[in-house]
Order: C-alpha cells, then structure tokens, then sequence
C-alpha cells in the first residue's frame, strides 16, 4: 500500500483514538459525579487529550528549558514513524504532558517511547500523566490492534508508578501490560 | 526433489485494525487508568519514560 494512503489510515486511527479518549474520560467523570456524592479535587471535564500540533509546541516553549526531549522534533519522529501516536495532554489551556509512542511493524505491541509531565513541583494534572496518558494510548493499541502495552525505558522513579497502573515485568524483563479486547 | 522447508508463519496484528470498539463501556485496564487519574495520590516525577536527550 503506498505510504500516503497508510499515513492517512494511521492519521485517521489517531484522531479517533483521541475522540475516545475524550468522551469517556468525560462519560465516566459525569458517572461518577451522579453516583458519588464526595467532592473531587480534580474535574476531569477539563482534560483534554490533543495531538502535538502547532498550538501544542507553542505552549511547550514555556517549559522547553527544562524539557528533557527536544519536543520541537515531533515532526520529525511523525514523518519517520508513521504508525506513531502522539499525544499532547491539556488541563484547560495548560499544557500537562507530552507522549510519543509508536506500535511495532506487527502492530502487536506499541511502544511507549517518551512520556513527560510539565516540569516543576505543581500544575493541574500533576501525578496523573501516566494514568489519563494510558487512557489515550490504550484506545489507539486496541483500535489499530496491539495486544500488549509496553514502557521501553520506564524512569527508574516511575516504575512502581505504572506497576500501580497494572504494568508487569514479561520474562524478558519489559514492562508491559495486555490489552483488553472486547 | 528438494525437502519443502517450512517458512515460520509470521504474527500480525488483528486484520480489524480500525474498527472502532463497538461499546463506551470501559474495559477493567481503563477504569483503573481513570481511578487511578482521579486519586492523583501518587508521587510522579516529571521525567516518565525514554532516554532523555538534554
């Protein structure tokens, strides 16, 4: 198949990932808020899961110095990869997070390959990265087929972090988790 | 006649790629993401996965 039209399917299996991300994040905070009368600190309303494009650079020049992947190269690494997935996570107007993960050329198991939260001691989605950024990234795995979920370079600080999350170590010493199908 | 050598059968992934899940209902991974989101009790440094490059 020529390498426009798979760009385009992978383009399209993006947009509707993050569309799914989006509503039921959504759908299961309002769930929620009918069934559980406690108050929350966090409205999850807010979130919203984005591709890094322009709009998402631009923000992330606030924090580039203290960045710890040259983010500005997404474009680059897209055109290379372009089963990739990329995502940028927003609180409101505030950019949280930025991830890029790309599937094997089987699709079976999508690598999780940069992930970081916006750097300093506090903003919105402060110690819920990874967990909205799994959200996002499972609904691509399942869309364009990967069965397993995999952290290729886990920070040694975040493993027990995505251990919480439902992440193991295989017996070949990667952390990965199996994706549900339906 | 030469022995027929047997090509080991390559794995794909699914040829359903692209179909959209057919429900919202979440699957058990998803809810634990989603519980573990609104928890936000956990101490996460900023750096989370991939050799960094600056």
């Amino acid at each position: 198949m020529p390498k426009t039209r798979d760009s385009l399917r992978y383009q399209l299996y993006r947009s509707k990932a993050l569309r799914l991300a989006n509503a039921s994040t959504q759908q299961w905070y309002k769930n929620l808020k009918h069934t559980d009368a406690q108050g929350t600190d966090i409205d999850l309303t807010h979130v919203r899961f984005e591709l890094i494009d322009s709009h998402a650079l631009a923000a992330y020049q606030d924090w580039a110095e203290d960045a710890h992947f040259s983010w500005d190269e997404v474009a680059t690494w897209k055109g290379r990869e372009p089963m990739a997935f990329d995502l940028s996570l927003w609180y409101d107007e505030v950019l949280c997070g930025l991830c890029f993960a790309n599937p094997n050329q089987s699709r079976l198991r999508i690598k999780l390959i940069r992930l970081e939260g916006r750097p300093g001691k506090s903003h919105p989605l402060k110690s819920r990265i990874a967990s909205l950024t799994m959200i996002a990234i499972d609904h691509y795995a399942r869309i364009i087929g990967s069965q397993w979920i995999e952290i290729q370079e886990p920070a040694p600080g975040a493993i027990p972090l995505y251990q919480n999350l439902g992440f193991d170590f295989d017996s070949r010493g990667r952390l990965v988790i199996a994706v549900e199908n339906e | 006649m030469g022995e027929l050598i047997k090509k080991p059968v390559a794995r794909k992934a699914s040829s359903k790629a692209g179909q959209e899940p057919k429900s919202t209902v979440l699957t058990a991974n998803q809810r634990r993401f989603l519980n573990a989101a609104m928890a936000g009790n956990i101490d996460e440094p900023s750096l989370l996965a991939g050799r960094p490059e600056k």
